[in-house]
């Protein structure tokens, strides 16, 4: 095996602070919520997105059925947020994880492969306002 | 002498990077500023506005919005629109005048797009209930009936009574795709009455980017990509001075039922959702028209709907084709910045 060189450590050093500068950046990003105004309920099955509105239209109580693998999942509104009420996989990760408002925010429900997230409307990055 | 090469990229990527930390910073003078979000018309109004009086304008504005909101909200069963469905069939009402021109504005764009959009859509939307409603496809005797009650032209409109009559029983008026922009336009003009020549309204994506940025460059405003999995969040931006957008598209509200994409906007023709189109942005200089038209043009797809634009004059349009093709009226095209990525991936920020 070729001995290491000083050009290979400075290449590990450089992927480490990429690395960390990505993650720090994507933590940054994260924290950094656009104003909620425009948060929007993604929800996926099996990394396929069935359905999206504004997380500001989902009135308190309502709820929505999401088919997966092992049967129905049901999500609920709150006021301006969204949790999992029920869902048909035997651990209930998912109902346990609350409430979710702010976008980055996700419910992932492993075994019946549904996932709920928010996610920021205009991030302000390269335009003032978006048109949608 | 391998690893030597390998450092350039490693070292770019790390630049990238940084670079993208700084630009995170708020960009230009911090002029005298007021921005407010208010839930109304069933989205969200932001309004963002710039100069010396900025914070009592923004307020004006919007209470104008809710002005116009509660006399046209068709869900509302106090507002003038109700009150015209719930006399369909029986009676004349009287309308402000204000409900009378959009009304009158919505009739006309019904008839000049030959009913791609129509103003008395009431019917299908309610049948549907797209957004409210558990993915309910309407069985096809159903949706006959509803679409058996969709005509423009038994909307009697009487000038010189200021009043609006359906002729038909079971017939609605859905200011859904007007009443936003028509908002937009009054919140507009209260801005320019308190002096503001620096301003943004987004009407729940119906957006009027009023003079230019504080800075005195044009603002910059986006157009979301309809499917962000291919290529980003942002399809296009457009440098803009006292310019409104509207953009109709299908992601707006939608259910996926058997692989079939079931969305809000449609074809009162077919009374099914609209298929020629999967977004349709207007550029012009009436927030109220740009609205009526957006609609029109998703409907009508891009062809006939950029032929349309094109017949009006004054107007741009942006249409993206149900196989995601970006089309556009001649005057844009050297003005959009298109900036959906063509690598076919999403966006990195998910």
């Amino acid at each position: 095996m070729a001995p290491v060189t000083r050009g290979d450590k400075l290449i590990l050093v450089l992927v480490l602070v990429v690395a960390l500068g990505a993650f720090g950046f994507l933590a940054l990003r994260r924290q950094a919520a656009p104003s909620p105004a425009m948060a929007q309920v993604v929800v996926e099955v099996d990394g396929k997105e069935v359905e999206r509105f504004p997380l500001a239209n989902l009135r308190a109580g309502e709820r929505h059925q999401v088919r997966g693998p092992l049967g129905y999942s049901v999500i609920e509104g709150g006021e301006n947020k969204v949790r999992m009420v029920s869902s048909p996989c035997p651990d209930k990760v998912c109902v346990a994880r609350g409430w979710i408002s702010v976008p980055g925010e996700a419910i992932v429900c492993v075994p019946n492969h549904v996932v709920v997230h928010v996610e920021g409307g205009a991030q302000k990055q390269g335009y003032d306002a978006l048109t949608q | 002498m391998k690893p030597r090469r390998l450092k350039l990229p490693a070292l770019l990527l790390t630049v990238a990077l940084l670079a993208g930390c700084r630009g995170r910073g708020p960009a230009g003078p911090e002029a005298a500023k007021a921005e407010k979000t208010e839930f109304m018309m069933d989205t969200v109004i932001t309004i963002t506005a710039y100069g010396p009086g900025a914070e009592e304008a923004v307020n004006a504005a919007l209470a104008e919005m809710r002005r116009i909101s509660a006399l046209m909200n068709a869900d509302d069963p106090e507002s003038e629109v109700s009150r015209l469905n719930a006399n369909a069939g029986k009676r004349p009402v009287k309308v402000s005048p204000e409900t009378f021109y959009v009304l009158a504005l919505a009739q006309r764009y019904s008839e000049l797009s030959e009913g791609a959009f129509d103003v008395t859509v009431r019917p299908l939307v309610k049948l549907w209930g797209i957004g409210k409603k558990d993915k309910y496809v309407p069985a096809e005797e159903a949706v006959a009936r509803a679409r058996s009650l969709v005509n423009y032209r038994d909307l009697v409109l009487d000038e010189a009574a200021q009043t609006a009559y359906l002729e038909r029983p079971g017939m609605g008026v859905d200011l859904g795709g007007v009443a936003k922009g028509y908002g937009a336009d009054r919140a507009r003009e209260v801005l320019r009455e308190h002096g503001i020549r620096s301003a943004l309204i987004d009407a729940g994506g119906n957006i009027w980017a009023i003079g230019s940025r504080p800075d005195g460059r044009p603002w910059r405003i986006g157009i979301r990509n309809p499917r962000p999995e291919h290529g980003g969040e942002l399809l296009a931006v457009l440098p803009s001075e006292d310019l409104t957008l509207v953009t109709s598209g299908d992601y707006e509200r939608y259910f996926i039922k058997d692989g079939v994409r079931y969305h809000h906007i449609f074809d009162p023709r077919t009374g099914r959702p609209a298929r020629r189109a999967i977004s349709a942005t207007i550029v012009g200089q009436n927030s109220a028209e740009a609205d009526v038209l957006s609609t029109a043009v998703f409907v009508l797809g891009p062809e006939k709907g950029l032929a349309l634009i094109r017949r009006l004059g004054r107007l741009e349009a942006v249409v993206v084709t149900p196989d995601e093709k970006i089309v556009s009226t001649g005057n844009l095209e050297d003005r959009l910045e298109v900036v959906r990525r063509e690598d076919g991936t999403g966006d990195a920020g998910r």
